[in-house]
């Protein structure tokens, strides 16, 4: 059990983490969460020979969890980096103020998603995760997973379009 | 230079219709700080998920985590407690019963006005003079061991040996 927790579920925790600050949009909240999970987790281990993907089951409490914090917070949009400086390489001022605006507006974008296009969206642009796998976490078929993240492609792309 | 590659890509992209090792190519031509104006309105996606991408938890949570959940465990496996331990408190209880049970009874006795339950105070009521008495005590043992010969000699008197 201790090793099945050590190799197999905490290192999971940095993916749950993103997932979790993507739907909070609070790094506080996203490390509860995770904290949560884990700890969920745990007190299930009694299940784990029974379940197929421990994995799958970690991004479920994840996701469960981080909508439980935001419901109860009661909002929905603000952006995860808020308090931090974006990342911005020209050294022009008006250059920077140029991206910062783009990125701020491209993560408005992406935080106004609706809960399953942004978990979608980390599982596959941040994790790097096949369809197949992602279907299988999300307990959907990989045609409804390419169907949400074509919705939320398109949504960013029009966004951008528009500037 | 040419950048069709790329703007073809983007366009699966969009449609969803990308490999991850494509998605990976596009993530690492936009993480260059030399992107075309053709395609810079594109940048701000990938470098959000690509920031986003880096995020983590140190090593103080990982600590954290392990302390709540399997070295928990761990400190109440070590404290596993043996039968005579875990029958202690009936041990207990059990003396504890006997010495109410003894002080109850003692006080009992001492309280019931009952002169046969002391040998002393017997002794006390019913002997007026304990040197006569002790005295008398030979004559009556003799006078005993006399009586039970002649209940001897008569038995053997009404079984004659033949």
């Amino acid at each position: 059990m201790d090793n099945i927790f050590k190799n197999n579920i905490l290192p999971l925790k940095d993916m749950l983490f993103r997932l979790a600050l993507r739907i909070t949009l609070n790094r506080q909240e996203a490390e509860d969460v995770v904290q949560d999970t884990l700890l969920k987790m745990w007190a299930r281990r009694e299940e784990w020979g029974n379940i197929n993907s421990l994995e799958a089951m970690a991004i479920t409490i994840c996701r469960n969890q981080a909508l439980d914090y935001t419901k109860k917070a009661g909002r929905s949009n603000m952006s995860i980096d808020e308090d931090r400086d974006c990342h911005v390489s020209a050294n022009d001022p008006s250059v920077q103020l140029e991206q910062k605006e783009g990125l701020s507006m491209v993560r408005t974008v992406i935080d106004g998603l609706p809960e399953v296009q942004r978990s979608i969206m980390v599982l596959r642009e941040v994790e790097g995760q096949s369809f197949a796998k992602i279907a299988d976490e999300l307990g959907m078929n990989e045609s409804q997973v390419r169907v949400y993240l074509h919705r939320a492609r398109q949504k960013i792309k029009k966004k951008l379009s528009t500037l | 230079m040419d950048y069709k590659y790329i703007e073809q890509l983007l366009e699966h992209y969009w449609e969803c219709k990308t490999t991850i090792q494509e998605e990976q190519i596009l993530y690492a031509f936009f993480s260059q700080e030399n992107i075309p104006e053709s395609l810079a309105q594109y940048r701000d996606v990938f470098v959000a998920n690509g920031k986003l991408a880096g995020e983590h938890l140190d090593e103080e949570f990982d600590k954290r985590i392990l302390s709540l959940t399997v070295e928990t465990e761990k400190k109440v496996e070590a404290k596993r407690i043996t039968l005579y331990h875990r029958m202690r408190p009936l041990y207990r209880a059990a003396a504890m019963v006997a010495i109410v049970l003894t002080i109850g009874m003692a006080s009992q006795h001492s309280f019931v006005n009952d002169s046969t339950s002391s040998p002393t105070l017997w002794a006390e009521q019913n002997v007026e003079d304990p040197d006569s008495e002790f005295t008398q005590l030979p004559n009556s043992m003799e006078n005993t061991s006399a009586k039970a010969s002649e209940i001897g000699q008569d038995s053997l008197s009404h079984h004659p040996v033949k």
